[in-house]
């Protein structure tokens, strides 16, 4: 061990070089715990937007596929059937547990008021509705009342376009899926924004089940699905696989009933999150390969410069793995301090920023929210650390093997 | 036994597409304890010599052997085990690693070495920098020492791992002469009283009258051999 002095003294003999190596580490680190911080908070808050308004932990529909397009067509070319959407409800709550069990019909309609009109995507919600709430932020009024009929939760997107305020009475024109067109007149209770997701080119008002099955037309009781929320989304996956083995125990697998987990929904809204996080994670990429091309040069920039302490160590009997060794613990001095000094920064950056909630302004709101508090995880900062390692075991392996394989005989000549 | 014995050494270089024999079928045989110059003009071969001795080079044809090991047949591994723990260097540079202060310089090789305990190496240093006069100075860095100064860290160095043998590549040569004649002449005195193996090479008659035999070395044959 304490032949690695020899790597700590090198380090010290040229403060330069090994601050320029460790400056580029540092903001490796540092950029990589910010924006790792940054991307799995968006992440998780728009997946639990996307879950909270949308598609619960999961949900039992009448038909497979994507849920989310991009064309806003919503409704379902299948329904539940109400004795069905009763049996899987008793059968959650009897056999496997779940917070909520929300049945919903989802719909395309048209809101007119005098000669504004806005198409719109509308969900029906059965008076167990809750957890839309936390998603559904109100600017004005209030969320609908359970069993209330007519009450409209609208967008403050739609709001501005049809020029209404709480209180006002709006038309809903919509095509049933006979192909009968449909008006009814409704109230709006409560203008709002969803959070994260509002931006998203989802135009969605809430109304209570009944209002959405009667423009739907679905006179008896069918739903376009049973929206289940747990305790914890990582459940989510076995809750899904748990209910299908319960319906198949119960006689229903021939129902045509598909479970959903949220994982397998919304992949378009997750999928905007995904560029920004490959794009950014290709800066870090490119960041990391310049870094990687530092350590490379500096190394053979080390083996020039000190060949004849490389003949001399191999002369008196410093093996080849022993030379290896001290060059690379050099590197790795100057780098891990260089990295726990820009996780350390950067954790510190992201614990303040954890309790203090950060205002965003369009357009950035629609991807962090208007507030904005990002997560501090400690595990995320350990992967830093072992990224950066890896980089850099990565990096100057060769160098120093081919460095530590210079024959003493040719390095002690040219002295 | 013979601390080196090498038999019709032949060693040749290619340089710029010319082929160089440096050595020419050399065999010489040094007994234990026996303090011998390997004298000769520059570029006659001692160097070469020295390097093939000392196992940083490979002999083109003929055999080298380090007591009863022959070594032209050892693994890299086998030879940097030799070298750490039978063979010393000086060179004529000194080579000493500049961040490392006299006492590290000294120790640096015993590190490597292993069943060598702290206490042993602590004792071992000590006793060296002793031997050669450099105590006070343990905590100097090579930049702040003297030419002399540096080769007796050289030597220290050398002989802390308890060598066998001891090759000294002209170790004077960048000495003045009063230097060059005291570093000769503490090399001696260690190589009686640890009963160790010197051959050093040098082409300053001064110094080589100090040998106990002079290999004389001319277009890398050796054509005269002086016992004194």
């Amino acid at each position: 061990m304490k032949l690695f002095n020899l790597s700590f003294k090198n380090v010290l003999e040229n403060p330069k070089r090994s601050m320029t190596l460790g400056f580029f580490i540092f903001l490796v680190s540092l950029l990589m715990v910010l924006s790792n911080s940054f991307f799995a908070t968006v992440k998780n808050n728009l997946e639990n937007a996307l879950i909270d308004s949308f598609t619960g932990h999961y949900m039992v529909r009448a038909s497979e596929g994507e849920l989310f397009r991009t064309d806003v067509r919503w409704w379902e070319s299948s329904y539940v059937q109400a004795d069905q959407a009763a049996q899987v409800k008793q059968i959650i709550e009897q056999k496997l547990g779940a917070t909520e069990v929300t049945a919903r019909v989802r719909h395309n309609a048209m809101f007119s008021v005098g000669v504004q009109k806005q198409p719109s995507m509308i969900i029906g919600l059965d008076s167990s509705a809750k957890t839309y709430t936390k998603s559904f932020e109100l600017v004005e009024g209030r969320h609908l009342t359970p069993g209330n009929p007519d009450e409209l939760l609208l967008s403050e997107f739609q709001a501005k376009k049809l020029e209404v305020k709480v209180g006002d009475i709006i038309g809903v024109e919509s095509v049933t899926k006979d192909g009968d067109p449909i008006e009814r007149e409704m109230k709006v209770v409560g203008i709002g924004n969803m959070n994260y997701i509002s931006n998203f080119r989802f135009p969605v008002a809430f109304m209570d089940l009944k209002s959405a099955q009667a423009l739907v037309g679905l006179t008896n009781g069918e739903v376009s699905d049973l929206t289940v929320y747990l305790d914890d989304k990582s459940q989510a996956e076995s809750a899904a696989q748990s209910l299908q083995a319960e319906m198949t125990a119960a006689g229903m697998s021939g129902t045509g009933l598909t479970i959903t987990p949220f994982g397998k929904l919304g992949g378009f809204l997750m999928s905007t999150v995904s560029l920004y996080m490959s794009m950014f994670n290709g800066f870090i990429g490119l960041l990391m390969v310049i870094v990687a091309i530092l350590i490379v040069n500096l190394l053979f920039m080390i083996g020039l410069e000190r060949r004849q302490e490389i003949g001399t160590l191999r002369a008196i009997g410093i093996s080849r793995m022993q030379n290896i060794l001290i060059f690379m613990t050099e590197i790795y001095i100057i780098c891990y301090v260089a990295a726990l000094a820009g996780i350390a920064l950067g954790g510190i950056i992201v614990k303040i920023l954890s309790n203090f909630g950060l205002k965003a302004a369009a357009p950035l709101d629609y991807l962090l929210g208007r507030e904005f508090f990002i997560q501090f995880d400690w595990m995320q900062l350990g992967s830093v650390m072992g990224v950066v390692m890896t980089l850099v075991f990565i990096a100057s392996f060769w160098p120093c093997y081919r460095i530590a394989s210079l024959k003493p005989v040719d390095t002690l000549k040219e002295i | 036994m013979a601390t080196v014995a090498i038999k019709e050494v032949t060693k040749e270089y290619v340089l710029d597409k010319t082929k160089v024999q440096a050595l020419r079928g050399v065999s010489l045989q040094v007994e234990e304890g026996e303090f011998v110059t390997i004298a000769g003009s520059s570029g006659s071969g001692k160097s070469t010599l020295l390097n093939l001795i000392g196992c940083l080079d490979h002999p083109t044809s003929g055999q080298i052997f380090i007591g009863d090991t022959q070594v032209h047949t050892m693994t890299e591994k086998q030879l940097d085990s030799l070298r750490l723990n039978t063979i010393g260097f000086i060179f004529q540079s000194f080579n000493l690693i500049p961040v490392l202060n006299v006492y590290e310089n000294i120790e640096l090789p015993l590190l490597a070495m292993k069943g060598v305990s702290a206490e042993e190496r602590r004792s071992r240093v000590n006793y060296f920098m002793e031997a050669v006069g450099l105590k006070a100075l343990a905590k100097h860095k090579p930049s702040e020492l003297s030419g002399g100064q540096r080769q007796r860290v050289a030597i220290a160095r050398a002989l802390a791992t308890k060598p066998k043998l001891v090759l000294a590549d002209e170790p004077t040569a960048n000495l003045d002469s009063k230097t060059g004649i005291e570093i000769i002449e503490l090399m001696h005195e260690i190589s009686r009283r640890e009963k160790t193996t010197f051959i050093f090479s040098t082409h300053d008659p001064k110094v080589m009258q100090r040998a106990d035999r002079i290999f004389y070395l001319q277009d890398g044959v050796i054509n005269k051999e002086e016992k004194r």
